[in-house]
């Protein structure tokens, strides 16, 4: 049933879901080829055009999992979907992977219409496309690479699956009388406490990954709160202000900690405490 | 042996944010009848048709629908028709019968089909482009033709005019299995007077009333209809 589930998500977003991304890979192309033309003032207003509407690209459609969520469990389509005959965490986490394969994909055409800039930018500045991409990852190095893919990778399934656990708690008895707002409080209150607890643990928590220098890219068992005792401490009239050389890792527990307790939740939320209002 | 019973409440409380729409209500209802669920406003109809098909949470007491708590067990065999148009707006009539067809094993596509030929409904329009009426006639085509041993019908004529009543009633009646149940709220007592076995009347969360139409009829020497009017305006 979670197969005949996730396709029925698939059926009711895939029209919505391909105009934003066909619109906003239309933006992309026309603004980068208008770059890479060289065209006078609209070339270099297309390069920024083009990078934003590749960024929005996973913003939108971020936004219409969001919306397609609230309608089909908690709106008047709600009331087709809870009578299905499966328990509340199935539908809670078709819902979860089919927002997981949509996004990362969203991510990936933005990704790709960011390379797409480089290329535009390559030939705006008459360089050989591939060998400024070449020349451009070559600066990066790879563990960074690997670490980004990583933390984006993790971002999404965050956004994907705290932003479902909220809603579905925010929908319960004690809290749907506030409508949308519910989700929209729940995630303002989650975004505070996770902004000081995720700096806690960025500063506490024992693994970090070094920055800098001949070890850069190596996994160190310290979080970054002695170098930033050691910053607040600098005078910085004495120029001796040092950026720190270890990059607290603690974030990525934190994440985790909260993906898991929300999924629980969430899952928790559709399965015993549903009220269509 | 006795038949087990398709519904049976005990109890049964539920509040919202500390108001009371069901108040200890006691239920027991066999298969095989039409039930009408009526009510002045507020008296809790919703409320209960809501908890048996198991799209509300968070009461007290024991509700067993078809032999089952509401859950999935119980989803499986109750076919309910909210009072909302819970079909998407972009959905043709077959798209519909196509989505039902996926989910319930006890869907009947081919007399969906015929019900929506009953009712005259367009092929080619979509929800968005069809009348209250039209879609009220859809999402029923679409409850009547799954072989459930529950039906929960929440004013499925309610908002439609007078012809288009007895139309909606003459096809629910000719897709309904002699073997389930069927609780049918609505305020159109005259509407539904012919075909209800029974009637439940509800106040304030508790049943006020209850018993065989023909019984009922007999006892206070008026209509249901009369009798509702009686007992709501005492």
């Amino acid at each position: 049933m979670i197969g005949t589930l996730i396709a029925q998500d698939f059926r009711a977003t895939r029209k919505s879901l391909v105009a934003v991304v066909g619109i906003a890979l239309l933006v992309v192309a026309v603004s980068l080829t208008m770059t890479a033309l060289r065209v006078p003032v609209i070339g270099q207003i297309g390069l920024v055009v083009g990078i934003i509407a590749a960024v929005m690209l996973t913003l939108v459609v971020l936004g219409l999992l969001v919306e397609n969520y609230w309608r089909t469990m908690y709106g008047r389509e709600g009331y087709f979907t809870m009578v299905v005959p499966v328990r509340g965490r199935t539908l809670f986490f078709a819902k979860v992977v089919y927002g997981l394969t949509v996004a990362v994909v969203g991510a990936a055409l933005s990704a790709l219409g960011l390379v797409g800039a480089a290329v535009a930018f390559a030939l705006s500045q008459r360089q050989e496309p591939l060998e400024f991409l070449r020349t451009g990852l070559g600066m990066v190095e790879p563990w960074m690479a690997w670490f980004a893919a990583a933390a984006l990778l993790l971002q999404i399934a965050y956004l994907v699956v705290v932003g479902a656990g909220i809603m579905s708690i925010g929908a319960q008895g004690r809290f749907n009388h506030l409508g949308f707002g519910a989700p929209v409080l729940g995630a303002v209150l989650v975004y505070l406490v996770m902004q000081v607890v995720t700096f806690a643990a960025i500063m506490v928590v024992p693994f970090g990954v070094v920055m800098v220098g001949p070890d850069a890219g190596s996994l160190v068992p310290r979080g970054m709160l002695n170098e930033f005792i050691a910053v607040l401490g600098d005078d910085p009239a004495t120029g001796s202000t040092q950026p720190p050389n270890v990059l607290g890792l603690g974030f990525v527990f934190t994440s985790a900690a909260l993906i898991a307790l929300m999924a629980w939740w969430g899952a928790r939320a559709v399965d015993r405490h549903t009220s269509l209002r | 042996m006795n038949t087990p019973l398709a519904i049976e409440v005990t109890g049964l409380t539920k509040s919202y944010r500390g108001r009371t729409a069901l108040d200890g209500l006691d239920l027991r209802l066999a298969p095989g009848q039409i039930v009408g669920l009526m009510g002045d406003n507020g008296s809790g109809k919703t409320t209960l048709l809501k908890i048996l098909a198991g799209v509300l949470a968070e009461w007290e007491g024991s509700v067993r629908v078809a032999g089952h708590a509401p859950g999935p067990e119980s989803k499986a065999t109750v076919s309910f028709l909210p009072d909302a148009s819970f079909l998407p707006d972009a959905h043709r009539p077959a798209d519909s019968i196509d989505l039902y067809a996926r989910f319930f094993d006890d869907f009947d596509p081919s007399r969906a089909r015929s019900m929506v030929e009953f009712f005259g409904l367009p092929w080619d329009r979509t929800l968005k482009e069809m009348s209250k009426g039209m879609r009220e006639k859809l999402q029923i085509s679409l409850a009547m033709s799954r072989r459930a041993r529950v039906y929960l019908l929440d004013e499925p004529i309610s908002g439609v005019d007078p012809a288009s009543r007895d139309v909606i009633l003459r096809g629910i009646l000719s897709n309904f299995d002699d073997d389930a149940l069927l609780l049918i709220s609505t305020h159109l007592i005259q509407d539904v007077e012919q075909i209800v076995d029974s009637v439940l009347f509800l106040r304030a969360g508790s049943v006020l009333l209850h018993g065989g139409a023909d019984e009922l009829r007999a006892e206070h020497g008026m209509s249901l209809d009369a009798l509702f009017r009686k007992v709501y305006t005492s």
